[in-house]
């Protein structure tokens, strides 16, 4: 732990303690000399795994010369420990924006992700997947004019070509709520569009204030995720504006072939409505700081809500004597409405008897699903939110031009208006109360440095495609993902009906009932066991007597297998469908 | 007059030698109606003006007492009324209207083979009785509710149950019984009444939610006397006819989704008789719960 005031390597003076994760730092230091004033991230841990990740975070962030990415600039080691000297961003997380206000209103929230998603696409031109994409790796920096996103800790970032991503097979890694399904089952099987599918959860999440993707649980929001299964925006929101509605959909498809396949995809989508925020995003150098409208008393805590009309929250979300005919009739119709009255009071409930229970139809054995290498017992090397004055000007920062950011330039983008031909913003940002901010930066700032520091460990070996970084990957015991099997599977068993409920699953424990149902008569058998979730097999028994022992293997969303009579040898075959 | 059509009632519940899961249930609720004009004496139909009506109500609920028995209960109430008392039988109360409880059964089953674990079919040996005391006071009249005797006798039922290509399914069993009923009275050194053989048979094809079918049922009573030589004047003149019945109709079971609730409709004609009536029609309603009592 650093104490306020110690000074590192003669460079720097520690001022204060930002945060702590589990596995890092965060401080507020000043240089020296400069006077500029950063954040270091500094290791806990001097494991090579740990710093190999760190390094690799920073290698990532210092290519990616961009406004809405937090700049790394050095490479320092402190008692032993390395750390990231990094750009200082004077702002909350977006997460505890979120927290604190719920939805944004339509068009702050959009201009929110029109600058997260321009640091994305930054990224992914520059052939780096974030892989962990969420509202508290996205930082609002204050500036004179408004707020400006920057993401944050790419620590299991993942170099698209390279194959340097610290990850490996069979590996979870993430944040549940804003994994892409083909993340939960496999960490190294991904590409950009992980990124895609998290964007789509950040503007849903912008706009209704709420996670497509609810529960209690880590296990519970697994589940939804693998499955896709997210909450229709029209149910949290009163009126769902149409574009980005409609974006979530595309970038929210549970097949990553299915969903938008770039930034640009999903920007002409989502900003289709609002062209300045789609030139600001794949048209321009020009990144101007969105405008959001604050009060004099919540300048300092970047964009606290506002009692303005502007700020106001989205709605979150016969006679048988005489007649033998209608003697013979009568009876059975009093009996139906007997019948009927007596099948009202007893109608089971369905939902008792049918409802999946909430539980995760994905559980994962490891009792953190969250990070894949056990020693990374939290999530992830993010530094804590921050907040201060930027070590450069940080609003008026031009964006370095992207074929900087590019090791392979693409198709040059379409000709847009530079920051001066965007007038739609200009006014939004005339109209931010930038007066109002106490501790804005003073007025013309120095410019961008136009190449970043250099850092000595980056030039000894770049990260190239030909030459990956080694990362030293220590064994790990693989995170299996275990299917989630509740429910009511129906099949056949030796060619009688059979009906599988599996009421309840504890991670490869089952416990449910097998139903023969013969003629009207249904013969029920309280079953336990579990999934080997090794061999994916499925054996279930009898409870306390074992008569009946069933073995399966699930394939898709079938079992098959043979099932017998205890104490019997004869094997018959079942299966059955959820 | 009630005695085959009792058949017929408990031939809308649960059918078929399979027994329920160790610690499950099933309630059934349902009514029946019986309506007949004539009556068959010698091989000649009596007619007997606007016949008689029976409206019934019953229930039945069977219990899993372990993985292959079970066991039954049935409580009816039935109103039986002559539609017409004019005719020389309804002199004195003979056709007064009854009404009460009928005959309570209990019963248990025992599966002896499962078809789910290999063979062909499932075979299984029950054991009821029926006590019927309740239904004595009335035993005399054409319109009785029940005979008031104890019976009791053994089953035996087969059955089997299977698919029919992908979304088909069928069943079908058949049942035998014997009945050996308290004596109450002697006739020629024959006691009375004389015991009873049942019988029925029924197949139903379909899908897991609608499936129908045909049913026959039938009762045979050998050791007794004719119509027209028993004494009626005789409070168990009822009981010491030879008689024998066979029904011949259908049910249609409807299943919901889930499954545990099925409606049961059927319907039965008299198709041959002898001291019993002719032209006997029964349609019944239920519905059957499957744990009923039991959220899960």
């Amino acid at each position: 732990m650093l104490e306020p005031g110690e000074n590192l390597n003669g460079r720097y003076v520690v001022e204060s303690l930002l945060g702590e994760g589990g596995l890092a730092a965060v401080y507020k230091v000043r240089h020296t000399q400069l006077g500029s004033v950063h954040a270091l991230k500094l290791l806990f841990s001097t494991g090579s795994q740990v710093r190999e990740r760190l390094l690799l975070e920073g290698r990532i962030q210092a290519q990616l010369r961009h406004p809405n990415v937090v700049k790394v600039n050095d490479i320092l080691e402190v008692g032993g420990r390395h750390a990231l000297l990094m750009e200082y961003v004077d702002g909350r997380s977006l997460q505890d924006v979120l927290v604190e206000r719920g939805a944004l209103p339509t068009d702050e929230a959009l201009r929110l992700f029109a600058g997260t998603l321009s640091g994305i696409r930054a990224a992914h031109r520059a052939g780096v997947t974030h892989r962990d994409l969420k509202p508290a790796n996205i930082l609002l920096q204050h500036g004179p004019s408004g707020v400006r996103p920057k993401v944050s800790d790419f620590g299991i970032a993942k170099l698209l070509d390279g194959e340097v991503g610290a990850t490996r097979t069979g590996v979870t890694m993430g944040t549940p709520g804003y994994m892409s399904p083909e993340q939960v089952r496999d960490a190294k099987a991904i590409d950009e569009r992980t990124d895609i599918w998290a964007l789509g959860v950040l503007l849903y999440e912008l706009l209704a204030g709420t996670s497509p993707f609810p529960g209690d649980t880590a296990l519970e929001v697994l589940n939804r995720v693998a499955d896709a299964r997210w909450r229709p925006l029209e149910q949290v929101m009163a009126a769902p504006p149409d574009a980005p509605a409609e974006a979530i959909r595309g970038c929210l498809h549970r097949l990553p072939e299915q969903r938008y396949a770039t930034c640009d995809d999903l920007a002409e989508v989502v900003f289709r409505d609002q062209p300045e925020l789609l030139h600001l995003v794949i048209g321009t150098l020009d990144q101007r700081p969105v405008p959001v409208q604050r009060t004099p008393t919540t300048a300092t805590s970047g964009i606290v809500a506002a009692p303005t009309a502007g700020l106001t929250m989205e709605p979150t979300a016969g006679d048988p004597d005489t007649s033998r005919g209608v003697a013979r009739v009568a009876g059975p119709v009093i009996g139906l409405g007997v019948a009927a009255l007596v099948a009202w009071a007893l109608w089971p409930s369905t939902v008792d008897r049918t409802t999946v229970p909430e539980a995760a139809s994905v559980a994962l054995v490891e009792p953190e699903p969250t990070i894949a290498e056990p020693e990374l017992a939290e999530p992830d090397l993010a530094e804590p939110a921050v907040a201060a004055a930027a070590v450069a000007a940080p609003d008026v920062i031009q964006a370095a031009p992207e074929a900087e950011a590019r090791p392979e330039p693409r198709a040059a983008p379409p000709a847009v208006p530079t920051s001066s031909a965007v007038p739609a913003l200009q006014p939004n940002v005339e109209a931010a109360p930038t007066e109002a901010l106490p501790d804005a930066p003073p007025e013309g700032p120095p410019p961008e440095p136009a190449e970043a520091p250099l850092i000595a460990e980056l030039e000894a070996s770049p990260p190239t495609q030909s030459d990956p970084p080694a990362i030293e990957v220590e064994p790990e015991p693989e995170p299996v993902i275990v299917p989630d099997l509740i429910g009511i599977w129906r099949g056949t068993a030796h060619g009688r009906r059979l009906e599988l409920r599996i009421l309840a699953q504890d991670g490869a424990s089952i416990r449910g009932e097998v139903d023969f149902i013969l003629g009207d008569t249904r013969r029920t058998s309280l079953v336990t066991g579990e999934l080997d979730v090794a061999t994916g097999k499925l054996r279930l028994a009898e409870r306390g007597r074992d008569h009946l022992v069933l073995t399966g293997w699930l394939q898709d969303d079938e079992i098959r297998g043979m099932y017998m009579k205890d104490g019997q040898n004869k094997e018959l075959a079942w299966s059955a469908r959820r | 007059m009630v005695g085959a059509a009792l058949i017929a009632a408990t031939a809308a519940a649960g059918s078929g030698p399979w027994v329920l899961g160790q610690g499950h249930h099933n309630l059934y609720v349902g009514t029946e109606s019986q309506s007949y004009t004539s009556y068959r004496v010698d091989g000649e139909d009596r007619e007997l003006g606007d016949g008689f009506s029976t409206f019934g109500a019953q229930a039945i609920v069977g219990f899993g007492l372990s993985s292959r028995i079970e066991a039954e209960a049935r409580v009816p109430w039935y109103r039986s009324r002559a539609l017409d008392t004019s005719d020389d039988l309804c002199s004195g109360t003979r056709c007064s209207p009854s009404q009460g409880l009928g005959a309570f059964e209990i019963g248990v089953k025992g599966l002896l083979l499962d078809e789910v674990y290999g063979p062909p079919v499932s075979v299984s040996l029950g054991l009821e009785l029926r006590q019927g005391e309740l239904t004595a006071p009335t035993r005399d009249r054409l319109t009785n509710i029940g005979e008031g005797t104890v019976d009791v006798g053994p089953s035996l039922c087969v059955g089997r149950a299977a698919g029919v290509g992908e979304r088909g399914v069928y069943a079908i069993s058949g049942k035998l019984g014997y009945r050996h009923r308290q004596a109450v009275d002697e006739r020629d050194g024959e006691p009375v009444p004389g015991a009873e053989y049942i019988a029925q048979a029924e197949g139903v094809l379909g899908t897991p939610e609608f499936s129908a079918g045909p049913s026959v049922l039938g009762l045979w009573r050998p050791n007794g006397v004719g119509f027209d030589e028993v004494d009626k004047s005789d409070p168990d003149w009822l009981a010491s006819l030879a008689v024998s019945s066979v029904l011949a109709g259908g049910k249609l079971l409807i299943s919901g989704d889930s499954h545990y609730v099925t409606l049961a409709l059927s319907g039965y004609r008299s198709v041959a008789a002898s001291n019993n009536p002719s032209d006997l029609w029964v349609v019944g309603a239920g519905v059957g719960f499957y744990d009923a009592f039991e959220r899960r």
